[in-house]
């Protein structure tokens, strides 16, 4: 398991300033997770942005177990790879050594935020990083993303985190496979425990450039556009988490169906 | 959305598969072979997840209008229907994709499953070239090979 070194700004305070006693590596318990997404704005037939937010809390214990992957099941009906989100397309490279602003404006497909959490001297630190989402080369034809999450106040506080694509089957119609490298905090302390994901996929916030006619045009990407029906119940989001040591956990949530909308069963 | 394809459709050169002699008698019909290279532009029609109902004029060796319907997938499939003065030639093909710009390349096979009019009996293979836009959804479509009617 690949392991990356985030020395976050409040971990670092703490380590100098606290004298911290870690806590000894501890059996993993399976973590609550609740789910929460949403479509803004929620108009049948129309281009949405889709945020998701997941949080995770211990059980038993002080906090839930390093975080390894994370799988998202998203609606049919939602054509992520033909959103017009991603235009283009930005290398792990060219991230690593120049950040999102290396990279084509066109290929930024949205935002999120991730919190951290790790423990000094019994007490839990949290640690918030912004997550910049950008599209990545195609992997045997499956789109891929590249989850950037960093902290501007931090030195070395960057971190990818490699996302495909993947079909579903009904009532899914997608499923976005994250990647989580485990982060090393402390010496001999657990590694980073993720407490709070938020992704925005959308086009909010974006702006991409075309060439027509010679001339530079600015102009906002679509963005992922909503079936014309809505299911029974709602439009069905999952997520399934897998936690070092081998633990699962999993949430379901729906996206309720707009006032007066056509339900489909 | 606004969506143009551009097919160069390798389908049939008919008069000058006709005037090198390349037309063929069997039992049932007078067989002709065609092979060469048609284009068609395309424009969006509907799309209904990752599936897109095109359609445009037809130019080249195989004037007319062209609808087709393409998924857009880790694959393309998709059929297309050419309708001409003198007929109507059908096929379905599947495509793979490549790049990570906003063109997307692919190339694959095209098969001629049937077909009206003149064209009634008509049969064939051929391969399948061309881009994707995946801003304005054009696709650039060349096939080449050959075919009989």
């Amino acid at each position: 398991m690949r392991r990356s070194p985030l020395p976050l700004r409040t971990l670092l305070a703490a380590s100098v300033c606290l004298a911290a006693v870690s806590l000894p590596p501890r059996a993993l318990a399976t973590p609550a997770v609740s789910l929460h997404a949403a479509f803004v704005p929620e108009i049948l037939g129309h281009a949405a942005t889709v945020h998701f937010r997941v949080q995770i809390a211990p059980t038993t214990e002080l906090l839930p177990p390093p975080l390894t992957e994370a799988s998202i099941r998203y609606p049919a009906g939602l054509a992520i790879s033909l959103s017009g989100l991603g235009i283009e397309a930005c290398s792990p490279q060219t991230l690593e050594l120049s950040g999102p602003q290396g990279c084509p404006p066109d290929s930024l497909m949205g935002e999120g935020r991730a919190i951290a959490e790790f423990p000094v001297k019994h007490q839990v630190f949290r640690e918030t990083a912004q997550i910049a989402i950008l599209r990545g080369a195609e992997q045997e034809g499956h789109l891929a993303m590249l989850l950037y999450v960093y902290e501007e106040t931090a030195v070395n506080a960057e971190l990818i985190l490699p996302t495909q694509l993947f079909p579903g089957s009904r009532p899914f119609g997608g499923r976005l496979q994250i990647q989580v490298p485990l982060v090393t905090t402390l010496p001999e302390a657990p590694d980073l425990a993720v407490a709070e994901i938020q992704l925005v996929l959308g086009p909010k916030d974006l702006v991409y450039y075309e060439r027509v006619h010679g001339k530079q045009i600015r102009y906002k990407p679509a963005g992922i556009k909503l079936p014309g029906h809505c299911p029974r119940g709602g439009f069905p989001f999952t997520i399934e988490l897998g936690f070092l040591g081998g633990t699962h956990s999993s949430a379901s949530t729906a996206v309720s169906c707009p006032p007066h909308s056509r339900r489909r069963g | 959305m606004r969506l143009t394809i551009v097919a160069f459709l390798a389908l049939l050169t008919s008069a000058a598969s006709q005037a090198s002699g390349a037309v063929r008698q069997s039992s049932a019909h007078a067989a002709r072979t065609l092979n060469g290279t048609d284009t068609a532009h395309l424009h969006l029609i509907h799309q209904q997840e990752t599936v897109l109902s095109e359609e445009g004029p037809a130019t080249g060796a195989l004037p007319g209008h062209m609808r087709a319907r393409l998924n857009i997938g880790a694959v393309y499939t998709g059929r297309c229907t050419i309708y001409t003065s003198g007929g109507t030639v059908t096929g379905r093909g599947t495509a793979i994709p490549h790049g990570a710009g906003r063109y997307q390349s692919f190339h694959g096979s095209l098969l001629i499953t049937g077909g009206t009019g003149r064209y009634a009996h008509v049969h064939g293979h051929t391969q399948l070239y061309g881009t994707f836009d995946r801003r304005t959804f054009a696709v650039v479509i060349q096939t080449t090979g050959n075919l009989s009617y």
